[in-house]
């Protein structure tokens, strides 16, 4: 059977296709996936260009505070809201800029099969390095333990409780926010081993396939 | 772009060329479910990417260029994963069976054997079938043209020696 042939007998599928499509049912689903997307990007935007100035508002309204109230106060107390707020300020510079020079990696890919899985795999790259690099993970990490840590013992100063009576609470804050980073970083790299590795191993192969043989 | 001229643009590509994501759906995803979901990622891939169509390319190039993309990153496991527990039942109902009058009966013993093919040959295969050119396919899949032309002619002494061996069987 020659090719002319077998082309032949593909092209009988137009007259008859393999499938029917429920429009309704797939103009609904388009909807609900779209609505899942907005509503994810609005979750990060609000994360990255909402808490991070209310976190600050908040430690600009603890130095006021202190530096309003007649108690004595010590520079130490004055530093506290703001290393917070440069803390919080200082992760969300971190994450833009490492969002936009990634969005500006990606952009350098074209439309092809071999660029859109070269796409995913610089995708994958950054998720797992992310997680995995130490660097990265002191960047994502630190700073929002400096500023939770900060915003504690802000809290703690402003209200002018000895820290005899107090130490079990900002020793606990400090420990629960150690934890929590852990925790996420923990639960950042199994993502890694489980999904992202597998993924990007497939993702590595059919790159290989398609320069197989150039 | 409004989501209404969005919807309308997909619409008319659904309606001219949706076999090319049958044929996709076909030939990379073998349970129904799996058909079904594969065909619903495919659809959206296509939907949200009519504001980057340019024209540079015919609609049928373009939707086999997303399909394919999509096609060959996509996996059923990742995916659910991906989609957290969303509960299957969404897609359910959205790709129908057709019946096989008026089909070659050929036309399945092409997938059987493009099946077994990898994921970018089989990609290949699909193009050649579908009458693309050696400079079209190239575009498609980003390599050269003398390499679709090495794939191109693996896949057919593939095909036929298959053949061959079923008429001697």
């Amino acid at each position: 059977m020659s090719l002319d042939e077998l082309m032949k007998a593909w092209q009988s599928q137009d007259a008859a296709p393999l499938y029917g499509v429920d429009e309704a049912l797939l103009q609904q689903a388009l909807r609900q996936e779209e609505a899942k997307v907005e509503s994810q990007r609005r979750v990060e935007g609000w994360v990255l260009y909402g808490f991070t100035p209310l976190a600050i508002a908040g430690l600009a309204f603890l130095f006021f505070l202190m530096f309003y109230d007649d108690d004595a106060r010590t520079s130490w107390d004055f530093a506290l809201p703001i290393v917070g707020a440069a803390a919080f300020l200082l992760w969300a510079c971190l994450l833009y800029v490492s969002r936009r020079a990634q969005a500006l990696r990606e952009r350098r890919f074209g439309a092809s099969l071999r660029d859109q899985v070269a796409r995913h795999l610089a995708q994958l790259d950054y998720q797992t390095t992310r997680a995995v690099r130490l660097d990265n993970v002191l960047r994502d990490g630190v700073p929002p333990f400096v500023a939770g840590v900060a915003i504690m013992l802000a809290g703690w100063r402003i209200n002018n409780e000895p820290f005899s009576t107090q130490w079990h609470w900002i020793v606990g804050g400090i420990l629960f926010s150690g934890g929590v980073s852990v925790v996420t970083v923990w639960l950042q790299r199994r993502r890694v081993k489980r999904e992202l590795l597998p993924r990007k191993r497939r993702l590595e192969a059919l790159l290989e396939e398609l320069d197989d043989c150039q | 772009m409004l989501d209404s001229e969005r919807d309308r643009i997909f619409n008319g590509w659904l309606a001219g060329h949706k076999g090319i994501l049958f044929k996709v759906v076909h030939a990379y995803a073998f349970e129904h479910e799996d058909r079904q979901d594969l065909f619903q990622e495919i659809a959206l891939q296509v939907w949200r990417s009519v504001d980057a169509f340019r024209g540079e390319s015919s609609v049928p190039t373009w939707m086999y260029r997303v399909a394919l993309n999509t096609a060959i990153a996509w996996n059923r496991k990742e995916d659910r994963h991906q989609r957290g527990k969303q509960p299957l039942e969404a897609v359910e109902g959205l790709l129908t069976t057709a019946s096989s009058d008026g089909r070659d009966p050929r036309v399945e013993w092409l997938y059987r054997q493009i099946a077994q093919l990898k994921d970018v040959d089989r990609s290949v295969a699909l193009l050649m079938l579908d009458g693309f050119s050696y400079k079209e396919i190239a575009a498609i899949v980003g390599i050269t043209e003398s390499n679709v032309g090495v794939k191109i002619n693996r896949i057919k002494s593939a095909l036929a020696g298959k053949r061959a061996e079923e008429a001697e069987s």
